[in-house]
């Protein structure tokens, strides 16, 4: 028997106040170690379609199966499985310090000082966070603000991170540092979803890429096969998809 | 997408909505005299009218629940602060009824009127008195109540993010209230150096 995709999203439609539709009837996979980018325009509802994702948000039709369980049936192991990285770095931090930042997740769950320790400091050396840990974490630069919001969520282990717009707003050097983190996470087996427009600086280390465009979902195949559509979504098609390959 | 919160301004075509600025203004002041003069029958009166309205308009109650928490919470404050002054009974009851009723009235009103309307509004009725600084209000109230909603829709994504990391397994109230407040804290601050920053740089 074949083991069930890691996550599943069935005819999920979810509306907002009067009735004014943001997701429709939206099915999709994600199997086991894939990255996956979920593209589309402002507005298309892809933000809204990750809060479902971890059952921040109830939808008002459909479901979402975590290998083959309904998530609704999980409580908080869900959050733990799927770690949600938000747009705006910024506004996921609520501590002082990046190591108590990190820290954060795992003292929700409840977990013994010592793990916690253990946890963090593996992140912490994982991500190449040690210069930063006594530092707060809204003065750092943008590449390393996301860094810690990873690091925030990794230290709860998921099996499948989620990544909304996670190079917005930063330069170079920060979406190479972002790069350099997902890729050798990816390569260990971590399964990723990255929500983004900005296909130029991760299309070529996808292996699928789903369409979202005014809450339904358009197209879905492999980057060679969506690619040299995706303009008529209102995406920019990428030119090289030279970016750390 | 954004979600439509509280002090939300949601456009209409309602009767409210087509009021001119000052209209919407004069008679917010007038409902609120009433809530805070009326008696029973009166108090009964303007609740059957602000349901009314809340059924035309429709505001976002679901996205309020913090806020009308926080009405509730302060209404009850009023109510204990009152009995323990005045005793327990019909007036201090009242009391706490004109609270919500005003912050009833607030919530409705904010949902019909755009912010720069009101703004614009309150200059135009107090811009006939003399040195009255009508113009600074104006744009104060207007940043006031622009980024008002933008702060609790930020608190929205501070809660949406800390719950993410299971953040409501914590039963600590004091803990509770501490990751609530101080990331809005911190995020207000920044927020508003930001703005004051580029008003600066536009010679405010």
């Amino acid at each position: 028997m074949n083991n069930p995709p890691l996550l599943q999203v069935r005819r999920l439609s979810r509306s907002f106040d009067r009735n004014v539709p943001v997701l429709r009837d939206v099915s999709f996979s994600l199997t086991e170690g894939s990255w996956t980018i979920l593209a589309g325009s402002n507005g298309s509802g892809k933000t809204v379609l990750m809060n479902h994702l971890n059952g921040l948000e109830k939808p008002d039709k459909g479901e979402i199966l975590f290998r083959g369980q309904k998530i609704e049936t999980m409580g908080d192991e869900i959050r733990r499985r799927v770690g949600l990285v938000f747009q705006n770095s910024d506004l996921q931090f609520v501590e002082q310090t990046v190591a108590r930042e990190l820290a954060f997740g795992p003292t929700n769950l409840g977990l013994p000082r010592r793990k916690i320790e253990l946890r963090v400091q593996e992140v912490c050396d994982e991500l190449g966070l040690e210069k930063l840990m006594d530092r707060r974490p809204h003065t750092l630069s943008g590449g390393e603000k996301k860094r810690v919001a990873i690091g925030g969520i990794l230290v709860m282990e998921p099996d499948l991170l989620v990544l909304d717009e996670p190079f917005t707003g930063l330069d170079w050097a920060g979406v190479d540092q972002v790069l350099r983190t997902l890729i050798p996470l990816h390569k260990k087996g971590m399964s990723l979803l990255l929500i983004t427009h900005d296909l130029a600086k991760c299309a070529a280390h996808s292996d699928r890429m789903i369409i979202l465009s005014e809450g339904r979902i358009r197209r879905e195949g492999t980057p060679e096969e969506i690619l040299p559509g995706v303009e008529e979504w209102g995406i920019r098609r990428p030119e090289g998809l030279t970016w750390l390959k | 997408m954004a979600e439509i919160a509280f002090l939300h301004y949601r456009p209409g075509r309602t009767l409210l909505h087509r009021l001119p600025g000052w209209g919407k203004l004069l008679l917010l002041l007038a409902v609120t005299a009433a809530c805070s003069r009326s008696a029973l029958i009166g108090l009964a009166l303007l609740t059957a009218l602000l349901t009314t309205g809340s059924l035309v308009l429709k505001p976002a109650l679901g996205k309020m629940k913090g806020a009308l928490m926080f009405a509730l919470i302060m209404a009850g404050l009023l109510a204990f602060s009152d009995a323990r002054q005045f005793g327990f009974g019909t007036p201090v009851i009242l009391r706490a009824v004109r609270f919500i009723l005003i912050f009833w009235t607030g919530i409705l009103f904010t949902t019909a009127a755009h912010p720069a309307e009101i703004g614009d509004a309150f200059e135009t009725l107090t811009r006939w008195i003399p040195h009255f600084p009508a113009r600074r209000l104006n744009t104060h109230i207007t940043l006031t109540l622009t980024f008002l909603p933008l702060i609790m829709d930020e608190s929205a994504t501070v809660d949406r993010a800390a719950r993410s990391r299971c953040f409501h397994r914590r039963k600590n109230p004091l803990v509770r209230i501490r990751y609530r407040v101080e990331p809005l804290v911190d995020g207000v601050f920044r927020k508003s150096d930001e703005i004051s920053r580029a008003m600066a740089a536009r010679c405010y």
